[in-house]
């Protein structure tokens, strides 16, 4: 291909071809579907409200609505990998090693609050503790990934920094707002993750 | 001081730097997708694929998914570098 060797861009066109980097950076992602992400999230975040709205009024099996919650997120993220996708990632010996720690982190934090949910016929008090703990334990962990992918996988400050806000907020809702640690939770969580959708829809590129 | 690429400069090849840059450094996109999204003919695209792989910016690896022939690119960390290098010398002239 013989080409005319294209003589230094001036302001004008280095800012213009700059601009240019950005919209093939911002189409690549939403062909590829990376721009799902931000929606993603916010459905997150709604579902995040529902379940523990209803687990702050409702306190009963809880663990049984995040097993499905969980599920059908595993679900969705299923399908769509059946599509054949227009990206090929090499295997990565980090995704094991870090599913190791996350299991381990899991471990310990179940030791610590000792989440007991497959218990029945527990007095009313307990239930409600017990649905505490679960939704503090779930949080913890799943946020534990966030902060976890944050520094290796997609190395990001957004995740790093969404994994701690969340962890901060679980436990300032746990230990100073007790009896209505749920709903703490589905305001202060489902909104921390529908406005960081919002975000990422927004101003990611 | 950045350098501008002269092979990166001309328009084509760097929206395909520009393209393949919104991924990992390990992941590989589908020939038809990066056509597609940049709007060229599979035939311009082969060409300019051709040359950046020559000069050592870009890795292409044909393959098969589903019995079917597949064409995948790459970055390669020289490739990278060289781009971040580019657009760190269009910021330097946005700055003059």
């Amino acid at each position: 291909m013989n080409e005319e060797p294209n003589p230094p861009p001036n302001r004008d066109e280095a800012r213009a071809t700059l601009a240019a980097i950005d919209a093939t950076h911002a189409e690549t992602r939403r062909n590829i579907g990376s721009s799902e992400f931000g929606p993603n999230m916010i459905w997150c975040g709604l579902l995040w409200m529902v379940i523990f709205t209803y687990v702050q009024f409702l306190p009963g099996p809880v663990y049984l609505l995040w097993v499905l919650a969980v599920a059908f997120f595993v679900a969705f993220a299923a399908m769509k990998k059946l599509r054949p996708s227009p990206v090929k990632s090499a295997p990565d010996w980090r995704v094991g090693a870090l599913l190791l720690v996350i299991l381990g982190y899991a471990g310990i934090f179940w030791a610590l609050l000792q989440p007991q949910g497959f218990q029945k016929n527990l007095p009313s008090p307990d239930v409600v503790m017990e649905a505490r703990k679960f939704a503090a334990y779930a949080v913890i962990v799943s946020m534990f990934l966030n902060v976890i992918v944050g520094l290796t996988v997609r190395p990001s400050r957004f995740f790093v920094g969404l994994g701690l806000l969340m962890t901060a907020l679980v436990l300032v809702g746990y230990y100073c707002v007790p009896a209505w640690f749920c709903l703490w939770m589905a305001a202060v969580g489902g909104s921390t993750f529908v406005i960081s959708g919002i975000f990422i829809r927004k101003f990611w590129k | 001081m950045p350098e501008l690429d002269k092979i990166i400069h001309s328009p084509a090849r760097l929206k395909i730097m520009a393209a393949l840059m919104a991924l990992g450094p390990s992941d590989q996109l589908d020939f038809s997708t990066l056509g597609t999204t940049l709007g060229l003919t599979d035939g311009n695209l082969g060409a300019h694929l051709q040359t950046l792989e020559e000069a050592g910016y870009i890795k292409i690896e044909k393959t098969f998914v589903a019995r079917k022939p597949r064409t995948f690119v790459r970055t390669t960390t020289r490739g990278r570098a060289r781009f971040e290098e580019h657009v760190e010398a269009l910021r330097e002239i946005c700055k003059v």
